[in-house]
């Protein structure tokens, strides 16, 4: 099978939650070896029982059975080690020395609170790159203040521009992906800049940049022309019918988004009220967006009536663009999905056969390769032994000290 | 050094996906020469926003924004004299990034067969709406559409109205960050391989892998997770402050307590929040969008920057996402045709007069 992008690049992984995590997740998708390093007082923070895990049911070690960490962390290698220790840190060091990134998304000064920075780094392997995802950023007024993805998104802006006119509506924590995806990007870049002059470098992103980097085209009416943006929901500035119908059935929608006349002429027709082409409120975009909320409704008396499928089938049928809000389950059985090989099935030795989201990208030849996420402390005896090379001796004697442990203390 | 000095890039983009490929590349040292139809030039050119309102093709907002760093050619590859012409442009190029509608390529024989036999360094990638293959791959799309069948806007909300879009055409926007990753990987493998790739980019895949771990939670459970509306708040004397993730509020128990309803209410929301950042509590106060031009902390990481345009004057926009001394630095997005000297005489060795036929011709 021919290689996968990223073989032979070995990333050590120090994410926690959610943006430092997806980073090396997609890294992992396009073949790097990530290992993630976990302390011995476990993944963090557990939700109590409900629908993240299997059946509802946490287990014994919910810890290897969480869907949010199981997703974010496919097709990586997790080993435990303390880095509170002097001899969890030389360990560390001994890693990093065979590795070619460090990515980390903690509070800012903890890696210098534990003499890890990036100096230090470089001492042991010269062209390190180190990624380094924070809040707020590492330099400027906000340095060492915290936040999570909420906290940045209410203070990019993003919160208030999600919503209804009259309330606010965010849902999906969006700072985090939009910086995992960055920090991607930025370690891709960073890989490609030590081809080109031999050198690491220390990549400092933050979560408010990454946010407002996404969010600029939003401003340019500000800036251009002094108008302040207002939460629009789903309507569009200029174009109209654009938004989300009611459809038959309990909490099911579909989405129409009119671009031109000629879709305007086959969305009337296809809703059995062609007269309403020749309608003089709604001849010209202009037109249609001046009476939007009479039109929105006739288009909803209209959608009421049938299954978001039948309305996406018909409409897609003659060139409208539209499309079913799709919940989670019906994703998982999308025939798109599955002929074009989004899907896969993986197996978990803890959480059982699901099928997953795959890699987001179609490679040519390369084809990606999805392993379940690791259970904890799984890949200890590879990575010590295997990589570094220890005895079984030095391992015992790591693990009486309490420096590397096989499950999570309490 | 930039991270992608020497990589030539040719960008048949259009609106929003393929454009925001090219600049990612275009910002970080590729050299990326964007080709236009000599007719109309890019869409983005007629969306807008424009100053008064007033369409020019040389003034758009969102153009501006997408194009930064590019090079700027037009050419009619949609005619054969055209499409030679963008074929010898491909033969000296490292990636080609395209959104056409899935197949279009290949009708004006472009597709990626075509152009490894021309080339078989070259690395194509392809943006859809819904991607190459598989039964959706004709459909129409638009953002909103994207945002509705990959996921997110399920998600988006509250339980008691209709499911939302994030603002913007987010998708987009994640379907070209994704495409620029996929487009680095492969540069990458290249090195060992000397072989380029075809990469498909489905914009409702991309949508669909940033979901929060939902899909995967349905799969373990099958509970369908439904829309919760904005993160748990407090309410100041002018406004609000977001609170610790309900999971971590424990953490900071002590902490949020302090924050009492009645005392809060005295206190602006800013003055609340730096105060808080003092005892680390990680809370923050809801600001509009146009407060970032202004946040100190954005300021004093140069994260806008000021730019000439010689038919828009000063303009503000973003320089990189991330810090990394002499990695970006922002330039102006190309007047149409700006560079068709520069590329056909220079890169390709057309004389002045045969650019004169070119141009006479209709083709560029």
């Amino acid at each position: 099978m021919p290689k996968a992008p990223l073989e032979g690049i070995r990333i050590i992984d120090l994410g926690r939650i959610y943006a430092g995590p997806l980073a090396t997740r997609l890294l992992a998708d396009l073949g790097a070896e990530v290992i993630r390093v976990e302390p011995p007082w476990g993944r963090g923070k557990l939700p109590g029982p409900g629908p993240d895990y299997p059946d509802g049911e946490p287990g014994e070690r919910p810890y290897n059975r969480l869907a949010f960490y199981n997703e974010l962390n496919r097709n990586k290698c997790a080993l435990c080690l303390d880095l509170a220790k002097a001899e969890g840190r030389e360990v560390f060091l001994r890693l990093v020395r065979v590795s070619d990134v460090v990515a980390e998304n903690f509070s800012p000064r903890v890696l210098e609170n534990l003499g890890l920075d990036y100096p230090h780094l470089q001492e042991v392997r010269p062209d390190i790159i180190l990624v380094s995802i924070s809040a707020y950023g590492r330099t400027g007024p906000y340095r060492n203040y915290i936040g999570f993805g909420p906290q940045v998104e209410a203070l990019a802006g993003h919160l208030k521009l999600v919503g209804y006119p009259d309330e606010l509506g965010a849902g999906v924590a969006y700072a985090d992906a939009a910086a995992g995806a960055l920090a991607a990007f930025a370690t891709l870049l960073a890989l490609h800049y030590r081809k080109l002059t031999g050198q690491g470098v220390h990549l400092d992103l933050s979560m408010l940049e990454a946010l407002s980097f996404l969010l600029a085209g939003e401003l340019l009416d500000w800036t251009i022309n002094g108008r302040r943006p207002e939460p629009r929901g789903n309507s569009h500035p200029h174009q109209a019918p654009h938004g989300c119908y009611r459809c038959r059935g309990e909490d099911r929608w579909v989405v129409i988004a009119v671009s031109g006349e000629k879709e305007w002429r086959a969305l009337c027709q296809a809703m059995g009220r062609p007269e309403l082409a020749e309608d003089g409120r709604f001849s010209t975009s202009f037109q249609r967006k001046q009476h939007e909320e009479e039109l929105n409704q006739l288009v909803e008396e209209w959608t009421r009536e049938h299954a978001p499928e039948e309305v996406m089938r018909l409409l897609q049928g003659v060139g409208v663009a539209c499309g079913v809000v799709q919940n989670p389950a019906e994703l998982l059985s999308d025939p798109h999905l599955r002929e074009r090989g989004f899907l896969e099935e993986v197996t978990h030795p803890e959480a059982g056969t699901h099928p997953h989201p795959g890699a987001p990208w179609k490679l040519g030849d390369t084809r990606p390769h999805l392993r379940p996420a690791p259970c904890f402390a799984e890949h200890n005896q590879y990575v010590l032994r295997g990589l570094l090379g220890m005895s079984p001796e030095e391992l015992e004697l790591l693990e009486r000290e309490g420096v590397v442990a096989s499950s999570p203390r309490d | 050094m930039k991270p992608l000095s020497g990589i030539r890039v040719v960008e048949l983009g259009e609106h929003v996906s393929a454009p925001f490929c090219g600049k990612l590349l275009a910002d970080f040292g590729a050299e990326v020469v964007k080709v236009e139809l000599p007719s109309r030039g890019d869409i983005a050119r007629n969306c807008g926003p424009f100053p008064k309102d007033k369409p020019h093709p040389e003034k758009s907002g969102l153009f501006l924004l997408l194009n930064t760093n590019k090079k700027g050619i037009t050419l009619n590859w949609k005619v054969e004299a055209g499409a030679e012409i963008l074929r010898r442009l491909i033969q000296l190029s490292d990636v080609v990034v395209e959104n056409l509608s899935p197949g279009t390529l290949e009708n004006w024989g472009l597709g990626y067969e075509a152009l490894k036999s021309l080339n078989p360094k070259v690395i194509l990638t392809s943006i859809s709406y819904f991607g190459g293959t598989g039964p959706y791959r004709g459909f129409r799309g638009a953002d909103i559409v994207i945002q509705a069948m990959g996921g997110l806007m399920w998600l988006t909300g509250l339980p008691e109205r209709p499911p939302l879009k994030l603002p913007g055409p987010q998708a987009d926007y994640q379907a070209g960050l994704f495409a620029a990753i996929a487009t680095l990987a492969a540069l990458i493998l290249r090195e060992e391989t000397g072989r380029g790739q075809h990469i498909d980019i489905s914009e409702m895949e991309v949508v669909a892998s940033l979901l929060e771990g939902a899909l995967l939670s349905y799969a373990y459970s099958e509970t369908i997770r439904k829309r919760r509306g904005a993160p748990p708040r407090a309410r100041c004397r002018d406004g609000e402050l977001i609170l610790p993730p309900e999971l971590y509020q424990e953490d900071f128990g002590h902490l949020v307590s302090t924050l009492s309803p009645p005392e809060l209410r005295e206190h602006a929301a800013e003055e609340v929040f730096h105060r808080a950042q003092e005892w680390r509590l990680p809370v923050a106060p809801i600001r509009e969008v146009t407060d970032s031009l202004v946040d100190p902390q954005l300021r004093s990481r140069g994260f806008w920057q000021e730019l000439e345009h010689p038919f828009m004057g000063r303009m503000t926009l973003p320089a990189s996402p991330f810090k990394v001394d002499g990695w970006a630095e922002l330039g102006r997005a190309p007047l149409l045709g700006e560079h068709n000297e520069e590329i056909y005489c220079g890169w390709l060795g057309y004389s002045k007069e045969e650019l004169a036929e070119l141009k006479a011709g209709g083709i560029i």
